[in-house]
């Protein structure tokens, strides 16, 4: 059926542009675990450069999806409205700072008897945060499609993008190190979060009156990222916690399945739930009259 | 002040596109690109169905969307009214696109024509190869209303000051002029019929009118 007399489905954004949402999501998260478990004693090094690798990835993806990549620095022109302009000038300073944090704590600083990255560590993951918090602003300020639009799907999308950054960062810590009970039990109530999450976010939409296509789409997500996501997690981790001579492995294997199960759904969020409602009229009109 | 806004007489309209092909012609869009569309629909359930015209595009809104999406600046909003895209800003991001209720704005990533891999004489006439990789849309025929104005005419009365698609208009269904001009002609068409905008739950303020019925 035509478009309008009919909802239609979103094609300017790509599965590039869900890698963005991703990058950012799971490396900004990732920053965040990482300072934490740096002032833990846990090390920060490997998980601070995979974060920002994530974000620079995301954002290089975005930049093969826009029309004239070489013009990209225009971006920079509209902070006073634009979410995209702020999330660009967020990301100089994160990078900066995520530079300087590393390179506090890899074998240099000993070498040039640097201080503890701490302070740059924590600078770089506010400044994480705050390139999310733009990143949850651009995809709800698509105001033409009610599925992204619709609030509930910042903290949705927000505790995803923590949930995949502490999925990552519990599988370079059992790399390196016994995953600790504590960061355990961070991710079993980050994964319920995310999860409750997801039932208020299709809750709210539905009765938004969103399209129906958009309905559908989100109903054929939903078993997929939950079991993925939310049910192989939890057992891992709950498994776990009364084995604790496997902890570290299975921990590991449940922040994979947390992360993979966040990046399906932004991948779907962007390429297949994303409707344009159709065009309504209060009422035919009345033929036959007019002069 | 001056807002420019279009008005659509449903009643009149009866889905011959030659609004949408006035306006392919004036401006060389590529296939599948209509700046100025008609949709056809179905109203009502067997067997008492109708069928509607509804002529759409860019609503011009006061409020748009599109405009603080834009993170180039590329969308602008003229002082009429006219929300119009600067080409050679445009960064091709599609912010604005997905940012539009009405699903007015377009981008195509590389040339096609008509017919084959050469643009018709037609095409050459409004064939623009710097719109490839931008969002376009409907910009009321900005540059018409503007020479028409330097001219001395009125946009909406004067045909060369006065957007393609109203001028093609067969059945004199679309109307164009300035709604806060009280003795305008689209002031009085809607003071005397009754009529709607599109999505206006959207809180876009539409600049696009749709008339069902006398007043």
């Amino acid at each position: 059926m035509q478009w309008g007399a009919a909802s239609r489905l979103q094609q300017f954004w790509d599965v590039r542009a869900a890698c963005n949402f991703i990058g950012g999501g799971t490396g900004c998260g990732l920053l965040l675990w990482a300072v934490l478990g740096l002032t833990s004693g846990q090390p920060y090094f490997p998980a601070a450069l995979i974060g920002l690798m994530f974000v620079a990835a995301g954002l290089f993806m975005v930049w093969l999806e826009i029309g004239k990549p070489w013009r990209a620095f225009n971006l920079f022109f509209r902070p006073q409205t634009s979410w995209m302009t702020r999330e660009g000038i967020v990301a100089l300073p994160l990078f900066a700072a995520g530079a300087i944090a590393v390179l506090f704590d890899a074998e240099v600083r000993l070498a040039l008897q640097l201080p503890s990255p701490v302070i740059p560590a924590t600078l770089t993951a506010l400044l994480g945060l705050t390139f999310l918090y733009c990143q949850l602003q651009i995809i709800h300020s698509a105001k033409g499609l009610p599925a992204w639009r619709e609030s509930r799907i910042m903290p949705l999308l927000g505790i995803s993008g923590l949930t995949e950054g502490l999925g990552i960062y519990l599988l370079v810590t059992a790399i390196l190190v016994p995953v600790p009970v504590l960061m355990q039990f961070v991710a079993l109530t980050l994964v319920i979060a995310r999860a409750l999450a997801w039932y208020a976010y299709k809750s709210a939409l539905a009765h938004s009156g969103a399209p129906e296509s958009t309905m559908v789409a989100l109903a054929g997500l939903s078993a997929g990222f939950l079991i993925i996501g939310h049910v192989l997690p939890v057992i891992f981790l709950v498994l776990g916690m009364f084995a604790p001579g496997v902890a570290t492995p299975l921990a590991a294997l449940a922040g994979i399945m947390a992360t993979l199960g966040g990046w399906y759904l932004k991948i779907k969020l962007v390429t297949k739930a994303a409707y344009i409602p159709k065009f309504t009229i209060p009422a035919a009109p009345v033929r036959g009259q007019t002069g | 002040m001056t807002r420019y806004v279009m008005v659509a007489d449903l009643r009149r309209c009866i889905g011959c596109q030659t609004c949408t092909a006035a306006c392919k012609m004036a401006n060389g869009t590529p296939p599948g690109v209509q700046w100025r569309r008609v949709v056809d629909m179905e109203m009502g359930v067997y067997p008492d169905v109708k069928r509607v015209f509804i002529p759409t595009g860019c609503q011009h809104c006061s409020n748009p969307p599109c405009l603080d999406v834009c993170p180039s600046g590329a969308t602008q909003q003229r002082d009429d009214g006219i929300v119009n895209i600067d080409y050679d800003i445009c960064i091709g991001c599609a912010s604005c696109a997905v940012a539009c209720p009405y699903g007015a704005r377009y981008m195509v990533h590389e040339e096609q024509f008509a017919y084959g891999d050469k643009p018709t004489e037609d095409e050459k006439v409004g064939h623009n190869p710097d719109n490839i990789g931008v969002a376009t849309k409907c910009d009321f025929c900005a540059d018409v209303i503007d020479a028409g104005i330097a001219n001395g005419l009125t946009p909406g009365i004067d045909p060369e000051a006065t957007p393609r698609c109203v001028n093609s208009c067969i059945s004199g269904a679309m109307t164009f002029g300035d709604i806060d001009d009280p003795e305008s002609n689209v002031n009085k068409l809607l003071q005397s019929t009754k009529h709607f905008r599109m999505k206006e739950e959207a809180g876009t303020d539409p600049g696009f009118y749709y008339i069902l019925d006398e007043g």
